[in-house]
């Protein structure tokens, strides 16, 4: 046996067999397949631009919904998420939406309530992910949540008599006022003041987009996630007195987005034998990243 | 988790005190969860052909090995001559198991001193990966020399959140144990991994038992992997990575019969590292990224003499250095047009020495190979261009400079287009890449081979074009890949009468082309059924034969099911049709090994809050085959162990 063709460490294990010497190296007529996956290219290109539904274009005399957002002054850091460009759904946009919750407590009590403008608006607004919508005349509501469709996170469920003393209840007229991010779904009641006797804690008047908590661009970039459990001390009137981090998420940039923003919200205020009082609860915000697939 | 838990026991406190709401606790309202997408670009946006292989996957199959999880991948076969830790090679897309350029957390892991520049990944654990993604096609464009077949790039783990400690062990068949130990955390300034881990086996013979060798073959390897993050601003990251790697292994001296050696080792000796600054600028439109590697090798072969070989042995060292320095800007004009530019200084080094004996001292011989290096400087750009968010195109072109051969170029198309309606994927790429003839090619002289330092790169070119399409809110997924391979000016060896050794020559030529079909199917959130089927069709052009051990049909199908919110089984069986490989006494023959399918079931279950117990077995039905003609594989082995976590 030759020495040099121990089977050894240094040789990978190639694989390429052994050719004949001195065959004639026929040249492949390599730019086929070139040529070919160019044609190729140019046909689908073709197509494409032949064939693709270009939006439609716009249509004089019919009303059109513009959507605007805006945010407040102190958030425009450049740490905005993107969603302010009301980036269609399939592009990275952070959007926020409630967990829906397993657990029922209690079977879930059908409403027929959940205001008539959900159905509304959910026409008004083909995607509930886009973000807010926001009706021009009313642009103080900004930042007021939604009644959430889903009702069962949103509390949003009281009748609307009740609600009607709250300072925000004409946020459920005019159409437009908030998005729906919820899938409409007559809401259920939580639990809550379901008693008739008009007590309940204070809840968010949604979870729907409209909470809009940026998932800062830096944070994104570096995969940070996590959890921040915030207590917010709420008014009478549904404002927000004092917001503290329970618990960080581990990351002050997310705890910072999350405790701006909810700064910002606007509760259904807690109630006791239907008066409105100041309440005090805790907001768990849960960043997450998704692999975008 | 634990809100889940929390949350209906502060709705029941709610509903208790009905009457009094505001007792002195205060209510949690349901989380609100904010989603985003990562910033990196979604699978779903590449048109190249990628299979990536998440930590889940990792932790769902339970390998000790890299390779265990490669095995499954379309369009990459493996063979390994023997048990654990024996020399493992890959082949993707038909291409030489030179072909693939591997990269650890951006560091080229390919050893210099290896005649082909190829990785052996016969040494590297899972520990602490994060993803392995897998690239097939050539892809010079963005890595450089040697990725004619594709790229494979393994990325480590990213420790986040708060401290957290686990601790684990493994025993089974083959006298086979594994310890590790890990650490990561994170938080807004730092972030740290690190895994250290110590796996023993006394293995299996790497000579094939069924020619009469007996003598076991161990392996014994330790590994350290740490991830090291500072973002000590907005717009700076700075990143370490440091893998280190020290193995043992017994070897046979050659396949087939009486191949046995009780004390040929080898020992190996290896470090990956990087440092890597991230810089963002105007309002994060410009990234740049300023990186130096490392890739250190020192390997040893020694052969004494024993009973069975009372005169041979031998002795050889070879020590490697591959240095790099790369410098990227991505430019993010606007979200539909991201333009990179970059450029790259490499430098790769090797030395060795190699003594052989034998009972005639005519054969003897005594080599060494002074320290020899190359430099090679780089430059790409690319442009990734997005139309109406569903159509896109990148485009790509670099130039490597190398030190002999002078200048190279290579350019990549890459396609992909989302026709929304019916939620089809049609994707294409065209590429072209080059392998750099090794220092061991250009200048190695010793007894037997002869470099040749006027060697021209070897190249390939390939296109391939795919389909994918979702049903069932993408719960079904499925894929077919056509690709198309040619590769030219491969490197070979002749035996020179003129100089009376083997000398290097640009000679060969070969095609491959073939079909990857995969498919995916969730029926439920907890139940996930995979498959992936390849036909590949090699030719060697000078010979119109097969490559070898490229099998024409692979198959794979793989069962993960999640039980109980706490526990998980995976099955996974694979199935390799026959292919040629050499035969044993006559090298210029070739003999064709049989096709074989192995099974692989393994279990994960969380015992308590930190405590998570796995077992696996391999090769449920014992199947008796061979990945390299003359070389053992294990037959049915079983394997326990647990984990605790904190």
């Amino acid at each position: 046996m030759l020495p040099f063709r121990r089977i050894g460490r240094r040789e990978g294990i190639s694989g390429a067999g052994l050719p004949d010497k001195g065959t004639t190296r026929d040249m492949p007529t390599p730019h086929i397949a070139f040529s070919l996956w160019m044609f190729l290219s140019v046909c689908i290109h073709v197509a494409m631009l032949t064939f693709w539904p270009l939006p439609a274009p716009w249509e004089l005399g019919k009303p059109t919904i513009l959507m605007v957002e805006l945010y407040p002054p102190g958030e425009s850091d450049g740490n905005q998420p993107e969603a302010r460009e009301g980036s269609p759904a399939g592009t990275p946009t952070p959007s926020t939406r409630p967990l829906p919750e397993k657990n029922h407590s209690q079977p879930p009590v059908p409403r027929k309530r959940t205001t008539e403008a959900v159905s509304n608006r959910k026409d008004i607004l083909p995607r509930g992910k886009t973000g807010p919508a926001v009706d021009q005349k009313a642009p103080d509501t900004l930042y007021r949540p939604a009644m959430d469709g889903s009702g069962e996170v949103s509390g949003g469920t009281a009748p609307a008599s009740e609600s009607a003393n709250a300072p925000l209840s004409s946020l459920g007229d005019g159409p437009g006022t908030s998005s729906i991010s919820g899938n409409g779904q007559p809401g259920t009641e939580t639990g809550h003041g379901e008693n008739g006797r008009g007590s309940y804690r204070a809840s968010p008047l949604g979870y729907g987009s409209a909470t809009q908590i940026p998932y800062p661009k830096t944070a994104r970039r570096r995969g940070w996630q996590g959890e921040v459990l915030l207590k917010v001390a709420v008014t009478a009137d549904g404002t927000v007195a004092t917001i503290q981090i329970e618990k960080s998420s581990g990351y002050d940039m997310l705890d910072q987005s999350a405790r701006e923003a909810v700064a910002l919200w606007i509760f259904r205020p807690a109630r006791r034998n239907g008066q409105p009082i100041a309440d005090t609860v805790l907001v768990p915000v849960r960043f997450e990243l998704q692999n975008g697939l | 988790m634990l809100l889940k838990k929390v949350l209906p026991l502060a709705l029941a406190g709610v509903l208790l005190h009905a009457g009094q709401p505001f007792a002195a606790e205060t209510t949690t309202l349901d989380p609100v969860v904010v989603t985003a997408t990562r910033l990196e670009t979604p699978l779903s946006q590449v048109a190249s052909s990628v299979t990536v292989i998440s930590r889940q996957d990792i932790e769902n199959q339970q390998p000790s090995h890299v390779i265990d999880v490669l095995r499954s991948v379309p369009g990459l076969d493996v063979v390994r001559q023997g048990g654990s830790g024996q020399q493992t090679s890959i082949f993707l897309r038909g291409a030489n198991s030179t072909h693939t350029l591997v990269l650890v957390d951006g560091v080229e892991v390919n050893d210099p001193s290896n005649p082909g520049r190829s990785f052996d990944f016969a040494n590297l654990a899972v520990d602490n990966i994060e993803r392995i993604e897998i690239v097939r096609g050539p892809g010079s464009t963005l890595y450089g020399s040697d990725a004619l077949g594709g790229v494979i790039n393994i990325i480590t783990r990213k420790g986040s959140g708060k401290p957290k400690v686990a601790i684990s062990a493994e025993g089974g068949s083959f006298d086979t144990h594994q310890e590790r130990l890990s650490l990561s955390g994170g938080n807004d300034l730092i972030n740290y991994s690190l895994t250290a881990s110590y796996f023993d086996t006394k293995g299996i013979s790497a000579a094939a038992k069924k020619y009469g060798n007996t003598e076991r073959d161990g392996f014994d390897r330790t590994t350290v992997s740490t991830r090291f993050g500072l973002t000590p601003l907005g717009n700076v990251d700075v990143d370490f990575f440091l893998r280190y790697i020290k193995s043992n292994t017994d070897l046979d001296t050659f396949a087939g019969p009486g191949g046995d050696d009780p004390n040929n080792t080898f020992h190996s000796e290896s470090i990956y590292a990087r440092i890597q600054g991230r810089l963002m600028l105007l309002n994060d439109l410009w990234e740049q990224r300023l990186g130096l590697s490392l890739t250190d090798y020192a390997r040893k072969n020694i052969d004494r003499t024993d009973p069975d070989h009372p005169f041979d042995s031998s002795r050889t060292t070879y020590d490697s250095r591959l240095y790099k320095m790369d410098w990227q800007h991505n430019l993010y004009f606007t979200s539909a047009n991201v333009f990179t530019l970059g450029g790259e200084y490499k430098k790769e080094e090797a030395k060795g020495k190699s003594q052989f004996f034998y009972e005639d001292p005519l054969w003897n011989t005594d080599d060494s190979f002074s320290k020899k290096s190359v430099e090679t400087f780089s430059a790409f750009l690319q442009d990734q261009v997005i139309l109406w968010d569903d159509f896109i195109t990148t485009f790509g072109l670099r130039v490597d400079d190398h030190q002999t051969f002078g200048a190279r170029l290579t350019y990549r198309i890459t396609s992909s287009y989302l026709f929304r309606p019916t939620g089809t994927r049609i994707k294409g790429t065209f590429g072209t890449a080059f392998k750099a003839p090794t220092l061991a090619q250009l200048f190695e002289n010793s007894t037997w081979v002869l470099g040749n330092p006027n060697l021209a790169p070897e190249k390939s070119r390939g296109w391939d074009i795919g389909l994918e399409q979702k049903f069932w809110d993408d719960r079904i997924s499925l894929s077919a890949t056509y690709f198309e391979n040619r590769f030219e000016d491969l490197i070979n060896t002749f035996f020179s009468f003129s100089s009376f050794k083997y000398e290097y020559e640009n000679i060969d030529k070969a095609e491959s082309k073939g079909v990857e079909l995969t498919a995916s199917v969730r029926p439920m959130d907890n139940l996930t059924l995979s498959a992936s089927y390849t036909y590949t069709d090699t030719e060697n052009r000078a010979t119109g034969n097969q490559l070898l051990r490229r099998p024409r049909h692979k198959y794979n199908l793989n069962a993960d099911y999640r039980f109980l919110d706490r526990g998980n089984v995976n099955l996974d069986i694979f199935y390799v049709g026959k292919r040629d490989d050499i035969d044993l006494l006559i090298w210029d023959q070739t003999k064709t090994l049989g096709a074989y399918t192995v099974v692989n079931l393994a279990i994960a279950y969380d015992l308590a809050k930190h405590l998570r117990i796995h077992g696996r077995v391999e090769n449920l039905f014992d199947e008796d085959y061979e990945e390299v003609n003359g070389f053992g594989t294990p037959g049915i082995a079983g394997y326990v162990g647990a984990t605790l976590s904190f």
